[in-house]
């Protein structure tokens, strides 16, 4: 046996070729190892800058939170400012009122606006998410053409967290600015939607509706079904527009939002749909709307062939206030083997409730 | 044969490219994770901040199959309702079990039958009765004949009411807000269908009430060896397939599904043995053939976790068992392979699987057999030799330390100095034994799988022990 | 006057110290256990309870509700005026926190201010 000082590299250049792809994964091996401990120093000495600031600065900022006049503000340098926001951003997120204001007040006079109108433009992509979500907290105006830009931008967390920081800023110009926009975009989170426009939904509402009305048929199915999904309400003669139209996706989308009373013989209409998911939000929507004359009508229903239609119906009859557990009773035992199995399950589950 | 022959040099430099090709494309793998977990970092910053709910996220139903886990059921279940989500309900469905599961559940929620008007739209072995929890008014729970894990989910998802389901194991211990991060790509993409996590190892780490408390290492070394497995093969390397749209395994432990989707491509196969791949290939197969955008994401937050066996057997009949489920998905979708639609999992997914984890263990034991035995017949020199071992142990020792960095870029869950050097000790050790016996028991899986022969599940002692009730 | 004392259980660190400092400020004593288990060691160690309870909803280990229901079947808690603060504001949530035994109800994100003068008021009427 030689010894391995007598290691001869072999002729065979797809050996040579191996032996070098094994010197060199040894080599990156020993660099990630490297970067593993590098990236473990600097996460200490960042959390321990956070430590610290936040120790120094959270009593001022609750300070503020209660509405205290705060003297002298130490000194805030440069590498700390986005720690400080950071923390400034989770109080923020946690109240409203008054307290976000005085919150905003020391914002100012630390010069963090100016900062975040900075970093909003030149920043990295978490930089700019930061400043967004800042800037909407400190509803600052200066801001807007930046933010309206970022609300047209692909990158769906960008843009939606924009649109919000845009109508915490003013509701109304976002509204009438945005709405066509948010009737297009399939890629923002409802739940982020519905965030948003929870508190401003009187300037929204008009504009959505309007826009809607500009959206072209192609467009409006979706659009609609964003509008229902929020539960933004339509004036009347528009609704009934909807309500009426050949297209089966607008029907399903408007009988989502019938609510009121008006389109209550259109609702009853498509209840005889051939097409079983019209008949369905039909029958959602009467079990809102209906009155005693629409017994009958549910319980033809509780024998339709589609298992979700018979559901809806048996849950729309619970649902109406004027009927009696007798009636109930009669109503299930009068009724075929299906629409009884249906009233038992959703008698059950209302109980269970 | 003769010294340094051709026939000799072709085999070896096959070999050598194999463990090359292997690796590095593990470790492209990587790289394209490491794009998705940049993007992650970059909104961090929103996950920081306290979470405001608005009630309008789509509603799930959870899917929890039981076969005797009298042990450990109730904890399981009382911890999947304290999931904090807007809306969900819990379906519990007993296969069968022939101990005190069903008992345990009636007792500890207060079960009463519930008149369900059940409806198959998803054929199952029968379905005995179905109860309701008096106490939680959004658990049911089925009681059903034995029929598997596959034929139980299909029973429950006969009986969900809601548009999108989460198969969830018995034994998967998972956190407050699992449920949230699981959902959210389903949020911003009309098109999910279906999104998954991957589970980590709970050894060693502290558990109480069903949620996981604080992380620890496992002291077993099969454990330990398990960890930095997960992290270099299951981790990331789904992550990076999940980015280019060609992931084709969701962990049955804990995925989030459309519905709608999963009953049109016809529900999960009864009687399979990798059910929860089987339904993921297939999804691929029939939505590319009928030419259906879609989308499958992985979501790599440590949201479930779940033991890891400890000792050689059960491991080896886990393995076993996983590579017979591989088998089984990828022969019972042939179509996907090359397809015409095919797109990244026709035409690169699917071949790097049947190549690289399915094939892939015989090559590399014949590899390594012919190598070691050319080398002591002398048809190759030792140098040749050396530099066999040395590229495959090399290559393998990078990749496990890629894993480590992305881990430590992302999550860093392991944040004592001497977790991470008993990692970095285990990443070194894993390639001087543990892959090359994990590869002769993938191929043990392959041959079984081949012979046709009847699964053995093995019985895997669950040891509610380090399960820390609350009360 | 006698020592004014509230309970607080709150999990996020920030909105800990923030109710903290404000109750703190108005001359109350406070106590801030950070999760369910903690609370709960609170709750069945003493039985001197606070004057008042501000718990949240969404606890490791045990919800808030279940706190209400622990705090309720105290003999010497059964008076105390609790009140809970949520992120969530869907009426369930509302129903199912009075139902369970809760005297009031604050949304997260909160005005400190209503929050202070809520906690007046329950503790006026618990003199």
């Amino acid at each position: 046996m030689e010894s391995i000082l007598d290691f001869r590299l072999p002729a065979n250049i797809y050996l040579q070729a191996a032996f070098w792809a094994g010197i060199s994964a040894l080599g990156l091996t020993l660099l990630v190892g490297l970067q593993i401990i590098a990236l473990r120093m600097s996460m200490r000495r960042t959390q321990r800058r956070e430590q610290a600031l936040t120790l120094k600065w959270r009593p001022l900022l609750n300070a503020a939170i209660a509405g205290e006049e705060l003297g002298n503000l130490p000194e805030l340098p440069w590498r700390d400012r986005v720690l400080f926001i950071k923390l400034w951003l989770h109080l923020q997120q946690a109240v409203r009122g008054e307290a976000s204001e005085g919150l905003n007040a020391i914002a100012r006079r630390l010069g963090c606006d100016e900062h975040m109108r900075k970093l909003l433009v030149s920043g990295n992509r978490a930089e700019r998410l930061l400043a967004t979500l800042a800037l909407g907290h400190m509803r600052d105006r200066e801001s807007w053409p930046a933010l309206a830009r970022a609300v047209h931008a692909a990158d769906s967390a960008s843009s939606v967290h924009a649109l919000w920081a845009l109508v915490q800023t003013d509701a109304a110009r976002a509204a009438y600015e945005m709405a066509p926009l948010l009737l297009r975009r399939d890629d923002w989170p409802l739940s982020q939607l519905g965030n948003i426009l929870q508190n401003a939904r009187s300037e929204w509402q008009p504009v959505l509706a309007e826009a809607l009305s500009r959206t072209s048929p192609e467009e409006l199915p979706p659009a609609l079904r964003l509008v229902a999904a929020l539960r933004i309400d339509l004036p009347q003669a528009q609704l009934q527009a909807y309500l009426d139209s050949p297209h089966v996706d607008v029907v399903l989308a408007a009988l989502r939002l019938a609510r009121s009373p008006h389109v209550i013989g259109q609702v009853r209409r498509h209840l005889e749909s051939t097409d079983w998911r019209i008949r369905l939000q039909a029958v959602r929507a009467l079990g809102e709307l209906g009155d005693r004359s629409d017994v009958a009508r549910l319980r033809t229903l509780l024998s339709d062939p589609e298992w979700w239609v018979r559901y809806r119906a048996a849950q729309a009859l619970l649902a109406l206030p004027f009927l009696t557990e007798a009636e109930l009773a009669q109503l299930r035992d009068s009724s075929d083997r299906y629409a009884a199995d249906m009233l038992t399950q959703v008698l059950a589950e209302k109980e269970a409730a | 044969m003769t010294p340094d022959s051709p026939l000799v040099q072709v085999i070896t430099v096959c070999v050598l490219a194999y463990f090359i090709l292997l690796n590095g494309g593990y470790l492209l793998l990587n790289f394209l994770a490491m794009f998705a977990l940049r993007r992650r970092a970059q909104e961090a910053v929103l996950d920081e901040l306290p979470q405001v709910y608005s009630a309008l996220e789509p509603p799930i139903s959870i899917l929890v199959p039981a076969y005797n886990e009298e042990a450990t059921i109730a904890a399981s279940v009382r911890s999947m309702l304290q999931l904090s989500y807007s809306e969900m309900e819990v379906i519990v469905i007993n296969d069968g079990s022939s101990d005190r599961t069903l008992q345990v559940l009636t007792d500890e929620f207060s079960l009463v039958p519930f008149p369900e008007a059940y409806r198959i739209q998803l054929e199952t072995s029968p379905v005995r009765a179905i109860y309701r929890s008096t106490r939680f008014p959004n658990l049911r729970v089925i009681d059903k004949a034995n029929g598997g894990k596959a034929d139980s989910l299909n029973a429950g998802i006969n009986a969900a009411r809601y548009p999108l389901f989460c198969g969830v194991d018995a034994d998967s211990i998972l956190q407050r807000d699992s449920l949230q991060r699981l959902v959210r790509p389903f949020l911003g993409d009309p098109h999910m269908v279906a999104s998954g996590g991957t589970v980590r190892i709970a050894n060693g780490c502290e558990v109480r009430g069903g949620f996981l408390t604080r992380v620890g290492m496992p002291r077993s070394p099969w454990a330990l060896f398990q960890v930095v497995e997960y992290l270099r093969a299951f981790l990331f390397g789904r992550l990076g397939w999940s980015v280019i749209n060609g992931m084709l395994i969701i962990s049955g432990a804990f995925g989030l599904f459309r519905k709608e989707t999963v009953v049109a491509v016809g529900g999960y196969t009864p009687k399979s043995i990798g059910e929860d791949m089987e339904l993921v290939v297939r999804m691929h197969r029939k939505l590319r053939a009928r030419g259906i955008p879609y989308k499958i994401e992985f979501v790599p937050d440590p949201v479930c976790w779940t033991e890891a066996p400890e000792d050689r057997k059960q491991l080896r009949n886990q393995r076993i068992r996983w590579q017979r489920g591989l088998s089984e998905s990828l022969s019972s979708n042939w179509g996907l392979m090359f397809s015409r639609h095919g797109g990244v999992a026709g035409w690169l997914a699917f071949p790097f699987f049947i190549l690289f984890e399915w094939l892939g263990a015989l090559v590399e034991m014949l590899g390594y057999l012919f190598m070691a035995v050319a080398w002591w017949q002398g048809w190759i020199s030792w140098e040749s030799f050396a530099i066999f071992l040395f590229v495959a142990v090399g290559l393998g020792i990078l990749l496990s330390a890629f894993g480590l960095l992305l881990e430590e870029i992302s999550f860093h869950l392991y944040q004592r100095p001497g977790q991470l050097l008993l990692l970095a000790a285990v990443v070194i050790a894993e390639n001087f034994g543990y892959r090359q016996l994990n590869s002769w028991w993938r191929l043990v899986g392959l041959y079984r799988w081949a012979r046709g022969g009847e699964a053995k599940w093995g019985v895997m002692t669950r040891k509610a022990s380090w399960q820390r009730d609350i009360t | 006057m006698p020592e004014t004392s509230i309970l607080v259980i709150e999990d996020d660190e920030h909105i800990g110290q923030i109710l903290t400092f404000i109750l703190q400020r108005q001359g109350y004593q406070t106590t801030l256990a950070a999760d369910g288990l903690a609370a709960r060691k609170a709750i069945v160690s003493t039985d001197t309870p606070p004057s008042l309870v501000l718990l949240d909803v969404m606890l490791p280990y045990i919800d808030g509700f279940e706190l209400v229901h622990i705090i309720r079947e105290r003999e010497a808690w059964k008076d105390v005026p609790i009140v809970m603060l949520t992120a969530k504001h869907t009426e369930k949530d509302i129903v199912r926190a009075l139902d369970e035994g809760a005297n009031d109800y604050v949304v997260k994100p909160f005005q400190p201010n209503e929050l202070l003068a809520r906690v007046r008021r329950h503790l006026k009427e618990q003199a």
